[in-house]
């Protein structure tokens, strides 16, 4: 009985995570290309509310953390300190080349290091900017991931 | 008979009911926004999906925040769904008779305390927040009392139930009354942080204003706690102001499109700063003292 209660909260928590994903888009330093594709992911043409997203700007109230551009020597402790501010259940999006390898900034004097040094990623949208589909994809690909971790 | 008083207490005019429509009525108000930005927008259940997904998640207390940050959101949430139980819904009353004045007083505690939690998390983001909440306050509740009073006059009783049932027989009080209903209905805006009033939480300037610092089942806590806010206030307004409601259709149909006229004002409106927001609800406080006058005199 009491196993079973527990599966049944399981299922529930996990699709209500899979249709309630809050985003905080993070970028790190760069040419903002990716972020302008971003913002059409969360601006009317793409809607990522249609899948119950919603842009936070707060770490504390956000689930998925969407972070594109080069990793700068400035921005890597800041970065470093939204990851731990965010709540457990969480996932971070690398977006477009720099974040994913640096790009084309891999030999610069103040680059530190691809994002994958500075927190584990788990979803890796590639491209010179991502398209904004791409970037959708890789959205719904982090729920898959998100809504069975450390469920109750 | 005592099974009857739990019931209406517990499920229909009751606790279930009140959380239920206070859900649709925040999913309806999404929805509706979406389609007015030419978005699809997310379902008409995603408060409630909202809410589940909070419940399952980590709950941080910052080192710095005081005692009451873990309290706070809670008394909040239970005082307006108090003042929900004391208002007349579909012509009954969930708790039993009483007047208007305790409503008033659970909804201002209600208040108060979801900008306490502010205070106690002792983030400067939150602080501000919730000094501008106090602010706005001092701004919105001038209007508020002005227009119930007017229309506590117009009834004769300060019984909400008698006031629905004054409305039912002698038609609707904001026809007789307009400015009074034009006051209330700003104040409304206020209370409920709609824009151009969510000057609380602006988003582009302190980052979620009082509630920060919140994570988990207690921001959960006080996202309950706004659209309660709405439900109760949406439900004061037809009582008090819009013709009162004897059915659940009537009770629906009033709700729905009070909230439609919000949803407008969200889409619509820019934030006005923090001053602004004082001068304005003290005019129309003004306009509503214009319709108490006539009433006076």
């Amino acid at each position: 009985m009491k196993e079973r209660l527990y599966r049944i909260t399981d299922r529930l928590v996990s699709y209500a995570r899979r249709k309630s994903p809050w985003i905080l888009h993070m970028d790190t330093g760069g040419c903002n290309g990716c972020s302008i594709e971003l913002f059409a992911v969360l601006t009317p043409r793409f809607d990522i509310e249609r899948f119950g997203g919603v842009s936070k700007a707060n770490p504390r109230h956000t689930d998925i953390l969407l972070i594109d551009g080069a990793v700068t020597k400035k921005i890597r402790p800041r970065l470093r300190r939204i990851y731990e501010q965010t709540p457990e259940p969480k996932v971070v999006i690398a977006v477009g080349a720099c974040a994913i390898s640096k790009g084309i900034f891999h030999d610069a004097y103040n680059i530190d290091g691809p994002l994958d040094e500075v927190m584990p990623v788990d979803v890796y949208v590639p491209g010179c900017p991502p398209k904004p589909e791409a970037i959708l994809q890789g959205v719904l690909k982090a729920l898959k991931l998100w809504e069975s971790r450390y469920t109750v | 008979m005592a099974i009857e008083t739990i019931l209406s207490a517990l499920v229909y005019p009751g606790l279930v009911f009140i959380v239920f429509m206070s859900f649709l009525y925040s999913g309806f108000m999404r929805k509706v926004a979406a389609r007015m930005q030419h978005r699809i927008g997310p379902p008409l259940w995603q408060p409630l999906l909202d809410v589940i997904k909070l419940m399952g998640k980590e709950d941080i207390r910052p080192e710095q925040s005081k005692m009451g940050f873990t309290f706070w959101p809670f008394i909040a949430m239970v005082s307006i769904a108090t003042a929900g139980l004391l208002t007349p819904i579909a012509g009954s009353v969930p708790l039993g008779n009483s007047d208007v004045f305790v409503l008033l007083y659970f909804l201002i505690f209600g208040t108060l305390a979801l900008y306490l939690s502010g205070f106690s998390s002792s983030n400067p983001f939150s602080v501000v927040g919730a000094v501008r909440g106090v602010v706005q306050m001092i701004g919105y509740e001038f209007p508020f009392v002005v227009s119930l009073i007017v229309s506590i006059l117009a009834a004769g009783s300060v019984f909400p139930i008698e006031i629905n049932n004054f409305q039912v027989y002698n038609g609707w009080i904001s026809l007789s009354f307009p400015l009074a209903a034009l006051a209330f209905f700003v104040s409304l805006l206020a209370k409920v942080e709609i824009p151009p009033f969510h000057v609380p939480e602006a988003h582009q300037e302190i980052v979620s204003g009082y509630y920060t610092e919140y994570t988990g089942s207690r921001l959960a806590m006080i996202i309950m706690t706004h659209m309660l806010k709405l439900f109760v206030l949406v439900s004061i307004g037809i009582v008090f102001f819009f013709g009162g409601s004897v059915s659940l259709f009537s009770f629906l149909w009033k709700s729905l499109a009070i909230v439609f006229l919000a949803t407008l004002s969200r889409v619509v409106m820019a934030r006005m700063r923090i001053d602004y927001v004082l001068r304005f609800c003290w005019i129309f406080g003004f306009v509503g003292l214009i319709d108490l006058a006539r009433i006076l005199l």
